[in-house]
């Protein structure tokens, strides 16, 4: 069994949106094989750290293995929000392609 | 109020000319308008996944000869917002060379922020506006 590192992206789908000054990022296997592996390394905490930047005071990880899917729950990650953020996507709608730029081991 | 302005650089070493920009503005404008927050984003370089303090951006090496730079701030003071506004504008005569296509606005904005209330205190009602049918 050899091992490859891949980027998130090539193997998986990501959408995020907001709720307030929320951060919400639904992260999906293409192939449920990989669910298992991605389950061990895309933790809350390396969320977290990919994430530092926006200062998140909690990051929670829902598991869906039925659908070999996760959910990122980010609170006060968007800098205020919609409609107080400075930033160009007081949505958040960009930064699935952050979580999507994580590099994960898999067979 | 939300103040927003736009200029561009373009061409051999756009993103240090933007940069340059970037600090001259920041720097004046904690002279100008203290307390006034800035944002600043080089669209190009980092334009959406960065954070207000800058820290992504900094991390980031991402490079590009055409860079959009973008300003913005918010405060009840439209004066103070108008400043930020001047000095942007101010980059084509008084900033990098090539600085071009400066665009500003100000909009009007109110924030929200997500609480919960207590259930009692929460009272349903549908109002139907309009002729019965």
């Amino acid at each position: 069994m050899t091992l490859r590192t891949v980027k998130l992206f090539e193997i998986a789908n990501a959408r995020s949106g907001d709720k307030g000054n929320r951060l919400n990022i639904a992260l999906v296997c293409r192939d449920p094989a990989h669910y298992p592996a991605l389950a061990r390394q895309v933790t809350a905490e390396a969320v977290a750290a990919a994430f530092a930047h926006r200062k998140p005071s909690r990051v929670v990880r829902y598991d869906l293995p039925r659908l070999s899917a996760f959910n990122f729950v980010l609170d006060d990650a968007l800098e205020g929000g919609v409609n107080a953020s400075l930033g160009l996507d007081g949505h958040g709608k960009s930064l699935s392609f952050l979580l999507l730029d994580l590099p994960v081991q898999v067979e | 109020l939300l103040g927003e302005a736009e200029i561009s650089y373009a061409g051999p070493n756009a993103a240090a000319r933007a940069r340059l920009a970037a600090e001259t503005v920041a720097e004046r404008m904690r002279i100008r308008a203290p307390g006034l927050k800035l944002r600043i984003d080089a669209i190009g370089l980092a334009s959406v996944l960065g954070d207000d303090a800058g820290a992504f951006a900094r991390r980031s090496n991402a490079s590009s000869e055409d860079v959009r730079l973008r300003f913005a701030a918010q405060s009840a003071d439209r004066a103070a917002v108008e400043r930020l506004l001047d000095e942007v504008e101010a980059l084509y005569c008084a900033g990098p060379a090539g600085g071009a296509g400066v665009r500003r606005h100000i909009t009007p904005r109110l924030a929200s922020a997500s609480c919960l209330i207590e259930r009692e205190f929460v009272q349903p009602t549908v109002t139907v506006f309009g002729s019965e049918a």
